[in-house]
């Protein structure tokens, strides 16, 4: 493309509305040294700089702030298994250390994370193996195996509410096996916490679609999310009121040939809640 | 938690405030929310329309940051851009997800009367500091062309694409990316000197 066909496309540059092709078009272009474009290039962003003083604005409540940086003080747990992990890695059970020492680290960081932010007594209930084993079946075989999440209870672990559930389950994707996540659903703020490992971490920044639907009907949540470079991914996805506690849960890779749930593709019934 | 001291308000710097965020200072969030949330919940709140449902984009654009505090390239975009198109974003995702997408499209429409309601309801002395700054844009934007005012606001207010906005004011999309592009260069060279912008 010339320079003129180019600009053109900035301001959806920015704005992050092109495809993959055009951002590589524009980017080596500018990379290349094209002084006139990149004068351009950074025009516009002034512009939009500009325009976005003048965006419509609404008072954030200070309860609202409070409840952002309380999510951002749990989610430092959360991505941060370093610290979970050499606390709780050698607390695992013997079924843990069957799955994948990263999945396992990433459990252990989870519960770690709610120990630390609950102080009841209860047990909770933990995710089983099953998921890792579904990962060598064909999907239909798959997609029957209910992860329910009434596995076995260690005995460390119970410094966790009885709210909280958690389970596991693992992508068959394309290619399979290269996904697995744990959901943790938190009905006392009404979340459901997806936490992503893609293993082993390659390749680079691939997206994901993932898709949660109320008892395999009603979709509650479609979400794209991106592996980073250790493979990880973490997202939080708020849920309305679940009347029915299985969900169904939906894992592909964006360039997946279907783009919408199907019975063919990885289909995991997730039970969360009582 | 308290709100933030006044003086360490007025004396932010964003990017010392970004650097502080990636070391998971809590505080520097705060103040990042102070500074900027306004804007990034108008934003949200004129694209989805639901007050809750703004907050909780708004709740994912700033974790964001917190979580993947390299995403944000200083050297690319001013902090409040990139939130702000984070915002965009993120709230376009969140109604393209809604099945009911043309219903919720005229609700836009008529939320951004609604929005601008707000926009002198702040209260926090930081968005005080950048009220001049913010009225001398909106002076700028109302002096622009009708259509190239519509365009850009359509385009960035409501999380319509080119091709929707094109649909929408029923020009073609090559005037409309027209517009909306001689738009943001008259913002630009009508204030950058003004505000010490590039």
């Amino acid at each position: 493309m010339d320079c003129k066909s180019l600009q053109e496309l900035f301001v959806e540059y920015q704005l992050g509305e092109l495809d993959e092709g055009q951002v590589d078009a524009i980017e080596r272009h500018i990379s290349n040294g094209c002084e006139e474009c990149e004068r351009e290039m950074s025009s516009i962003l002034i512009g939009i700089d500009l325009l976005f003083e003048a965006a419509p604005s609404t008072p954030v409540s200070q309860a609202r702030l409070t409840k952002i940086v309380e999510r951002a003080k749990r989610s430092q747990y959360l991505i941060d298994t370093g610290s979970g992990t050499a606390v709780l890695r050698n607390s695992m059970p013997q079924y843990a250390l069957t799955i994948s020492a990263y999945v396992g680290s990433l459990a252990a960081g989870l519960l770690f994370m709610m120990a630390v932010s609950q102080s009841g007594s209860i047990p909770i209930s933990l995710q089983n193996d099953r998921a890792s084993s579904n990962a060598h079946l064909p999907p239909s075989q798959a997609r029957t195996d209910s992860l329910d999440g009434q596995g076995i209870v260690p005995s460390d672990f119970r410094m966790v509410q009885p709210e909280y559930r958690t389970t596991e389950f693992v992508s068959l994707g394309h290619p399979p096996s290269q996904f697995r996540a744990t959901a943790v659903w938190d009905p006392l703020v009404g979340e459901i916490h997806f936490f992503g490992f893609q293993f082993p971490p390659a390749p680079i920044d691939r997206d994901y679609i993932l898709w949660v639907e109320q008892a395999g009907t009603v979709p509650i949540a479609i979400q794209t999310l991106r592996s980073e470079e250790n493979g990880s991914c973490f997202f939080t996805i708020k849920t309305p009121l679940v009347t029915t506690p299985r969900l169904f849960v939906t894992l592909e890779p964006k360039d997946a040939p279907v783009k919408q749930p199907s019975d063919d593709l990885q289909l995991w019934e997730l039970q969360v809640g009582n | 938690m308290s709100r933030v001291p006044k003086q360490e308000l007025a004396e932010y710097d964003t990017k010392e405030l970004v650097d502080r965020i990636a070391q998971r200072e809590e505080l520097a969030l705060s103040m990042l929310i102070e500074v900027y949330g306004p804007r990034v919940l108008g934003l949200c709140r004129s694209i989805v329309g639901e007050q809750l449902e703004a907050e909780s984009v708004m709740s994912d654009v700033f974790l964001e940051l917190w979580n993947r505090p390299q995403s944000y390239d200083a050297e690319r975009a001013s902090i409040a851009t990139y939130l702000l198109t984070l915002a965009r974003s993120r709230s376009i995702d969140r109604l393209r997800r809604r099945s009911s997408q043309t219903v919720q499209m005229e609700k836009i429409m008529s939320n951004e009367t609604q929005s601008t309601r707000h926009d002198h309801s702040e209260t926090s002395e930081a968005a005080a500091l950048l009220l001049e700054k913010r009225q001398q844009v909106q002076c700028a934007l109302l002096r622009l062309p009708k259509q190239q005012r519509d365009a850009l606001q359509l385009a960035f207010f409501s999380g319509l694409t080119h091709r929707e906005v094109s649909a929408r004011l029923q020009l073609p999309l090559g005037t409309i990316k027209s517009h909306i592009r001689k738009g943001l260069m008259q913002l630009k060279s009508e204030l950058a000197d003004t505000l010490e912008l590039g």
